[in-house]
């Protein structure tokens, strides 16, 4: 007997909904799209439990007759390709013909929709890909889908939801990307009865870049606007100096769609040259229009991705398009203050820890402390050699930490409680590693590492004694972004059993009157930005966070902002680590100290 | 140029102006001296484009002319000589002779046209306080501000002038030092100025003991006169953060402070502490204000002073060096502490219009 069978249809629906729908928000995606390409001018999603049991999108865009309406529902249905040459000048979203049914092979789905010139509408209900009703109905012109029960009939999919508030941040996200480039459409969502957002048509974007992100963040986008005769490129770029710590915010559109295209994100950084550091990313919100033909969409089902025919040409036009704005934008204002290095000035609230640049690499003297650490009994507490944890990546035992980075045992942290005092500092290096002269070799300590880990320690020792917030005489307003003032709203609590006392001033302000003093920091605004921005990208703004993944990220942005060591911070920076619980490790669980003893530098020397 | 000068004089006169000199700057005149000779007065210049700092030495000048010299170089010359008088000699190529006692230098220079010229300003009020009043004052609050805090108005002090009382304000957002004092003498229009934090420092760098000192202030630009120096700075703009609005409006406690008994006390108690992070705990009681601090690593520490106070027990908890730091820079000997309860803001006074004002700590 053959093996080999033709799937039924109903399970080849399934697979394709799998593709295409991998989260309610994926559906949003869809729907939005169709209502976009229906010319719709007004869409209103809502959505109840973060999309698992009800979606519905609204728009008053071109509806269907009839016919049409129940055409849509079968496989390969599209009104937006007629041949395959069309497939080349694909100008719509939806081309493909799956979305609709897809949706509906997975779900309980009723579909409203009449033509403005129709004088009754049409119903059909779908339930898991099979039509149980259709019927003319009155309804208001446009379309109206309502997607119940998604995965109902598939539970795997179901089973591999996230919580309710990651989907509903997903959602979020995908209206408001999908919103950007139409300014002239209003968008509504409503989440569970409660409104979330309601922009308004406009003929510019500003509006909805206020509502979406804040006044502050509107306030620093310049705009962009370039033609090189075949490549458009609109949108607003950010002044220099308001950067962020991930690519997060550089949002690119290529003919309405949004996208991830390396060749873009080269050309804004090329455009920004050396007005962004390294490992910062300038907020950005980019339209390119090219013919049609330039670029191909059907690349992936999700059309994430897209290829253009000549990526050179896209990169350069790009950074032209964003030089030529940062060229014709006011200096930044260097007048306003004497005493700040211009590195600083440039990169606005988040200064680097690079150290300033007149520092030599080696800056240390020698130390007075006298190298008692040289006698019999210390030598032994360095001599402790352990299997490296699994974080380190030499492994070997050549150069495996001093201590077991996941060592808890009393001794190892009582012996060097003892004796860090002996490690005698040598230089820095290459502005990062600390270099130390113990009883038995070289000691290398990363500063930032080591930061990291005593800030964390800090910080999470909240109910020991040690531990206390600093009010501020002037609190300080912060404007952010819809999911980070979700976050804040949502964290609450942790933040303030962490030190930071965080209280919503409604819309997306929040008041900042206390932060850990532990973190001794006096840049609280910028702190807060980097922390929020890293934990947004990893947390769901709707549930509440472990105050340890808080921690972490403060510690990290802490020691972000935190200028070069002098010689008495890296001593005491030292003996700091001596009193962390678990000072061998940074938060990450990367190595904060690493040691190369004598007798692997005679082994290497040939001595022996 | 050609002239003969003091060494000492000279030396004094080099040490008013080249503490400004950055060691990388991207204009390389920037890293040199203006030097110019005119009417039996040899007047030196340095700037670093926000800060232009401008003093004057009586000379004998053969022949009058202008140049520019690299500032560390000459400094470190001047500065070991021996012997009385030193002679410049500049030519037409900006080289300058320099010749002392017996040792004889000579330094390349670069021309005068490449040094930028004073930016005009007209001032909008004049202020004139005796140099070593205006000294006291910046002593009294400029540790309170912070180049760190992203609120840029904040990085310097604020200088305000209304009917008749001068108010110099420094805040770091934690913590306010505020003092008020008549000046001399004012005149033009009242209102608020900020000076950013490093030209209050060379400002009080180069006030001495006796003479006064004229506060020229504009819209953007200021410029300070002594007898012997001339400081042109930009100011920063931007509004100060209404700091009247911190200030409590009344108090219930009242408890003054004998200064040099609580600094000893405070700085005995804070070795307890591990870190600059933690703090110190204040407790007042029937007579007593007891001094704690605990620390997870170290272990802890306790000592009082004996104070005037009556009334119901109260704890209160303060970054150490916040509070140490009005006690520091006080000439009074006794400081009046003002509090309502454990976590409002708390006003310290020593009585010569000097009011400082910080947040407490919380401790859950």
């Amino acid at each position: 007997m053959s093996i080999i069978r033709v799937l039924p249809e109903n399970i080849c629906n399934k697979i394709a909904a799998g593709e295409v729908i991998e989260r309610p928000a994926s559906v949003v995606k869809e729907l939005v799209e169709n209502a976009i390409d229906a010319g719709a001018d007004k869409i209103v999603v809502a959505i109840e439990d973060g999309g698992m049991k009800s979606i519905v999108v609204t728009d008053n865009g071109g509806g269907m007759d009839q016919d049409d309406a129940m055409l849509c529902i079968e496989p390969h249905a599209t009104s937006k390709i007629h041949t395959d040459t069309d497939i080349f000048n694909i100008v719509t979203f939806g081309f493909r013909g799956e979305a609709i049914p897809s949706i509906a092979a997975i779900s309980r789905f009723t579909l409203r929709t009449r033509r403005h010139e129709s004088r009754e509408g049409m119903e059909v209900l779908v339930h898991g890909g099979k039509a149980i009703a259709a019927a003319p109905k009155g309804c208001a012109p446009g379309t109206e889908i309502i997607v119940r029960d998604l995965f109902f009939n598939t539970p795997a999919r179901k089973k591999f939801m996230r919580t309710r508030g990651t989907e509903e941040k997903h959602i979020q996200d995908t209206v408001m990307l999908l919103s950007l480039p139409y300014p002239a459409i209003s968008f509504e969502l409503h989440m569970d009865g409660r409104t979330v957002f309601s922009s308004p048509g406009h003929d510019t974007l500003s509006p909805r870049l206020t509502t979406y992100f804040g006044k502050e963040f509107a306030g620093a986008m310049l705009p962009v606007d370039y033609s090189d005769g075949e490549v458009t490129v609109t949108g607003y770029i950010a002044r220099h100096g308001y950067t962020r710590t991930s690519r997060r915010e550089q949002r690119i559109f290529v003919n309405g769609r949004p996208v991830e295209a390396p060749a873009v994100f080269n050309g804004i950084r090329n455009g920004y040259g050396s007005l962004v550091e390294k490992g910062r990313f300038a907020p950005v919100i980019l339209f390119l229009r090219m013919p049609p033909a330039m670029v191909d969409v059907n690349v992936h089902p999700a059309k994430r991705e897209v290829r253009f025919h000549n990526h050179r040409h896209i990169e350069h036009a790009v950074a032209t398009a964003v030089a030529m704005v940062l060229q014709q934008s006011d200096a930044p204002t260097l007048s306003v203050d004497a005493s700040l290095p211009l590195k600083a000035l440039l990169q606005g609230a988040a200064v680097s820890y690079y150290p300033r640049e007149e520092e030599p690499e080696f800056d240390f003297p020698a130390t007075t402390e006298s190298p008692s650490g040289r006698n019999e009994s210390t030598a032994d507490i360095y001599h402790v050699r352990v299997p490296a944890p699994e974080s380190d990546s030499g492994g070997d035992e050549v150069y495996g930490a001093v201590f077991p980075a996941t060592a808890t045992g009393e001794t190892a942290v009582a012996a060097t409680f003892e004796h860090v005092g002996d490690l005698r500092i040598i230089g820095i290096l290459d502005r990062t590693y600390i270099l130390a002269e113990a009883a038995n070799g070289l000691v290398v300590i990363d500063q930032h590492a080591a930061h990291e880990r005593v800030l964390y320690e800090r910080l999470l020792r909240a109910s020991g004694t040690d531990h206390a917030r600093q009010q501020l005489l002037l609190p300080l307003t912060m404007e952010l972004s819809r999911p980070e003032s979700m976050f804040v709203t949502n964290n609450h609590d942790t933040f303030l059993h962490l030190g930071f006392d965080l209280e919503p001033l409604g819309q997306n302000t929040i008041l900042v009157n206390a932060i850990p003093a532990s973190l001794h920091q006096n840049n609280a605004g910028g702190v807060i930005r980097d922390l929020l921005t890293d934990l947004i990208e990893h947390e769901a703004p709707g549930r509440t966070t472990d105050p340890a993944v808080i921690a972490r990220a403060a510690c990290i942005a802490a020691v972000k902002a935190h200028d070069p060591l002098t010689a008495e911070e890296a001593q005491s920076l030292l003996h700091q680590m001596a009193a962390c619980e678990l000072p061998f490790s940074c938060p990450h669980g990367r190595p904060t100290v690493i040691n190369i003893s004598l007798a692997e530098l005679e082994k290497r020397f040939g001595r022996r | 140029m050609k002239l003969t000068v003091k060494k000492d004089k000279l030396q004094k006169a080099l040490g008013k102006v080249c503490n400004i000199i950055g060691s990388k700057s991207t204009l390389p005149v920037l890293a040199n001296v203006l030097f110019e000779a005119k009417g039996g007065i040899l007047t030196l210049t340095t700037t670093d484009l926000e800060l232009r700092i401008t003093t004057s030495v009586e000379a004998d000048i053969e022949r009058e002319g202008i140049t520019t010299i690299p500032a560390k170089r000459i400094n470190s010359l001047v500065s070991k000589f021996i012997d009385e008088n030193v002679t410049l000699d500049c030519n037409e190529k900006h080289h300058t002779d320099i010749v002392c006692g017996t040792a004889k230098f000579k330094l390349l220079g670069l021309p005068s046209d490449d040094f930028p010229p004073p930016v005009e300003f007209s001032p909008i009020k004049q202020i004139k306080f005796k140099e070593v009043d205006f000294n006291r004052i910046l002593d009294q609050i400029s540790y309170a501000v912070s180049l760190d805090d992203s609120r840029k108005v904040l990085h310097g002090i604020l200088c305000s002038v209304n009917e008749n009382t001068f108010t110099a304000v420094a805040t770091d957002g934690k913590r306010l030092a505020l003092v008020e004092r008549a000046p001399e003498e004012f005149s033009g229009q009242e209102g608020d100025t900020i000076i950013p934090l490093k030209s209050a420092n060379e400002l009080k760098r180069v006030l001495e003991k006796d003479g006064e000192v004229l506060l020229e202030l504009g819209e953007k630009q200021a410029r300070f006169r002594t007898s012997r120096v001339d400081i042109f700075t930009k100011l920063i703009e931007g509004n100060y953060p209404n700091y009247r609005q911190v200030i409590p409006a009344g108090f219930t406690k009242q408890v003054e402070i004998p200064v040099a008994d609580f600094v000893s006390k405070l700085e005995l108690v804070s070795i307890a502490l591990s870190d600059n992070s933690a703090f110190i705990k204040m407790s007042f009681e029937n007579g007593k204000l007891n001094l704690m601090a605990t620390s997870v690593s170290v272990g802890e520490g306790a000592d009082y002073i004996n104070v005037d106070y009556e009334g119901e027990k109260m704890d209160i908890s303060f970054n150490p060096v916040f509070l140490a730091d009005p006690f520091r820079h006080t000439d009074a000997d006794k400081i009046i502490m003002k509090m309502n309860d454990g976590f409002s803001p708390v006003a310290m006074e020593s009585g010569d219009g000097f009011l400082y004002v910080i947040m407490p700590m919380r401790n859950r």
